[in-house]
């Protein structure tokens, strides 16, 4: 990997703030700003939940025609359960399955010529997720387009589910993702942070407009708006989101269906995990810069002055907490670590090296309420689905409110330095 | 739809307030807990004083064993109440302990005095004080080691008192001190009126007196 000398700039510009934070501001203050922006931006959410809770909006009874269109990459293990899924889900209208094979080099070919009744398009070369979903909407013959991963698997109403909330103006319609079969641990964190994020989040952002980004594993299209907008981006590395951010700019409605529960594989090791984050969060970076001109932009309404902006400061909340927790224990480390090595020279047993238990800091306690917050926001997002919080779940939402957040802290902190640095993308 | 984003601002607040209403309850009710036992020693100490004017006043030998006795108990009284008075310096938002840091300070010069005029009137050895010297302002890993050191020695010999004595807080005795024994490193230690640089580990200081347990 090549080090840029701007990366090595924007390290050292990093350090001064750590230094400027721990010697001259109080680094405890921060702890305690950064909590509280966090909170307000909870809160608006759980206001504008409060708002619109329980109102019911009225279903069209028309069922036009929907077009699947399935990009497949290499995914021969999952493609055949992926299409029967589609096949299977409940449509009171015309359907129809196209799924375009982006060049796969395993035995996905195999696999999809065993299945009867879709459309097949062959592609001879690689071109991308967003291509294939471009080849398959134009051959598409729906009024809506349904998007999914090759390693999704819809529950047989999301469909039904979706569908009627195309009303006025809408141009997307996103479902709730969910972590299909969580078996490992890291699995079952996902599964609840998608609950929160792609459950709560997404159905209240829906209310107030601000969607950010239709998921790829499935979301709903009017075919008629993506040809108008000129398709998926070809060159963007996160392009669901892209377009969310291309309909909101054209003003276009992106709604969403909580009850459409989708359910998808997520990476089940950490360093796939790391990898998939890195690509989300640079993605994120990448459009912001892109439509960094809808940001407290009054133009576009509640997107563009409560929903963008704050998910950026979300986004610099996220970079901060690592930052703030080195800045506030830097400094105690090095001085144990100095302590070790006088230590040892005395030769007196390394039994005296176990530090005593730390004293909490005093503004530490702030993060009590950001953790009942979230504590809040996992109970109300499995109301959601009307899941029981089990005891047996316990352990991920225990790990969730309090290590998880440092771990995605951490990866954004990464993110952040690949894209400064202008790294190659890794999918 | 404004009003969402208004509520949620009296609500965070709301919060706000509580929890730095909160900080502060916490952070005072950490220092008064050991500015009560500072308080509670300097009035022993005061008690003691008033003996030596007493004797200054009235000749009379038979104070010293008093003296000794009044000694012995304001002498458990040890370091660790400076590193309480550190932590919660370094931990609390509000509070500011410099003022109990410096009487903290105060007294001890004024116990090792006292137990150095017991010595020279009564001839009484029974305590041994160790002068420890360290700088409060920077950090400094040896001292941390001996600091560590001289606790467990503190811990095994009931007749050592260590009194710890920064260097840069101008305390004029402990400058005094400092240069009468002529301390240029850190940390040093004075032991009957021996001065050890550098750091000295158990064993090595067990060698300088006799250890009563």
């Amino acid at each position: 990997m090549n080090i840029r000398p701007r990366t090595v700039l924007a390290f050292l510009a990093l350090l001064a703030v750590i230094y400027f934070f721990v010697k001259i501001v109080s680094v405890f203050w921060l702890i305690i700003i950064f909590n509280i922006v966090l909170l307000y931006i909870n809160n608006v959410f759980i206001f504008a939940y409060l708002e619109f809770k329980g109102k019911e909006k009225p279903v069209p009874v028309k069922w036009p025609f929907v077009s699947i269109v399935i990009p497949n990459y290499n995914g021969a293990k999952t493609i055949a359960q992926c299409v029967n899924s589609c096949i299977e889900m409940e449509y009171r209208g015309k359907k129809e399955i196209i799924v375009v094979d982006d060049g796969s080099t395993d035995s996905s070919k195999d696999e999809l010529q065993k299945i009867k009744g879709i459309k097949i398009i062959f592609k001879k070369k690689n071109a991308g997720k967003a291509a294939a979903l471009n080849d398959g909407i134009k051959i598409a013959k729906g009024e809506y387009v349904a998007a999914i991963d090759s390693d999704t698997f819809p529950t047989k109403i999301a469909l039904v589910k979706m569908i009627p909330k195309f009303g006025d103006n809408v141009a997307a319609v996103t479902g709730l993702v969910r972590a299909y079969k969580p078996t490992t641990f890291i699995e079952k964190i996902q599964e609840v942070e998608y609950l929160i994020s792609f459950g709560f989040f997404q159905t209240v952002l829906a209310e107030i407009n601000g969607i950010l980004v239709t998921p790829g594993p499935m979301s709903v299209f009017k075919r008629s708006v993506l040809l108008e907008i000129g398709g998926f981006d070809e060159k963007n590395i996160t392009e669901d989101m892209e377009i969310a951010l291309r309909l909101q700019k054209h003003r276009y409605k992106i709604a969403a269906a909580p009850e459409a529960v989708i359910y998808t594989d997520v990476p089940k090791k950490i360093s796939h995990l790391i990898r998939q984050r890195t690509r989300w969060y640079r993605g994120k970076f990448v459009n912001t810069r892109k439509y960094f001109e809808m940001v407290l932009n009054p133009k576009y309404g509640e997107f563009g002055m409560f929903s963008f902006p704050f998910s950026l400061v979300a986004d610099a909340l996220a970079i901060l907490l690592i930052v703030v927790t080195i800045a506030a224990n830097i400094e105690g480390v090095f001085q144990y670590l100095g302590f070790v090595v006088s230590w040892l020279a005395l030769n007196a047993g390394i039994s005296g090296l176990v530090p005593a238990a730390p004293v909490l800091h005093s503004s530490i306690y702030f993060y009590v309420f950001t953790i009942i917050m979230y504590s809040i926001l996992v109970y109300l997002s499995h109301k959601f689905v009307n899941d029981n919080i089990s005891i047996w779940k316990m352990p991920e939402i225990i790990f969730y409110l309090f290590v998880y957040g440092f771990f995605i802290s951490f990866v954004y902190f990464i993110s952040f330095f690949k894209e400064i640095n202008s790294s190659d993308y890794i999918w | 739809m404004v009003n969402r984003y208004l509520k949620a601002f009296f609500l965070t607040l709301a919060i706000l307030i509580v929890g730095l209403v909160a900080i502060s309850f916490i952070d005072n009710s950490r220092i008064s807990s050991i500015s009560d036992s500072v308080e509670s020693s300097s009035l022993e100490l005061q008690a003691s004083q008033q003996l030596f004017l007493y004797e200054a006043v009235f000749p009379d030998e038979t104070l010293c064993s008093v003296l000794n006795k009044r000694i012995e108990l304001q002498k458990n009284q040890s370091i660790s109440v400076l590193n309480e008075i550190e932590s919660a310096q370094n931990n609390s938002l509000f509070g500011n302990t410099g003022l109990l840091k410096k009487k903290f300070l105060l007294q001890n010069v004024e116990l090792y005095l006292l137990i150095k005029k017991a010595e020279n009137d009564c001839g009484s050895k029974e305590i041994i004080p160790i002068l420890y010297f360290f700088p409060d302002k920077v950090y400094c890993a040896d001292c941390a080691s001996q600091a560590k050191v001289l606790d467990s020695v503190a811990a095994k010999c009931s007749n050592v008192r260590v009194f710890a004595f920064p260097t840069d807080l101008d305390v004029p005795v402990i400058d005094l001190l400092s240069a009468k024994y002529s301390v240029k490193t850190h940390p040093s230690l004075v032991v009957n009126d021996k001065k050890l640089e550098g750091v000295i580990s158990e064993p090595g200081l067990l060698k300088e007196f006799s250890c009563r347990q």
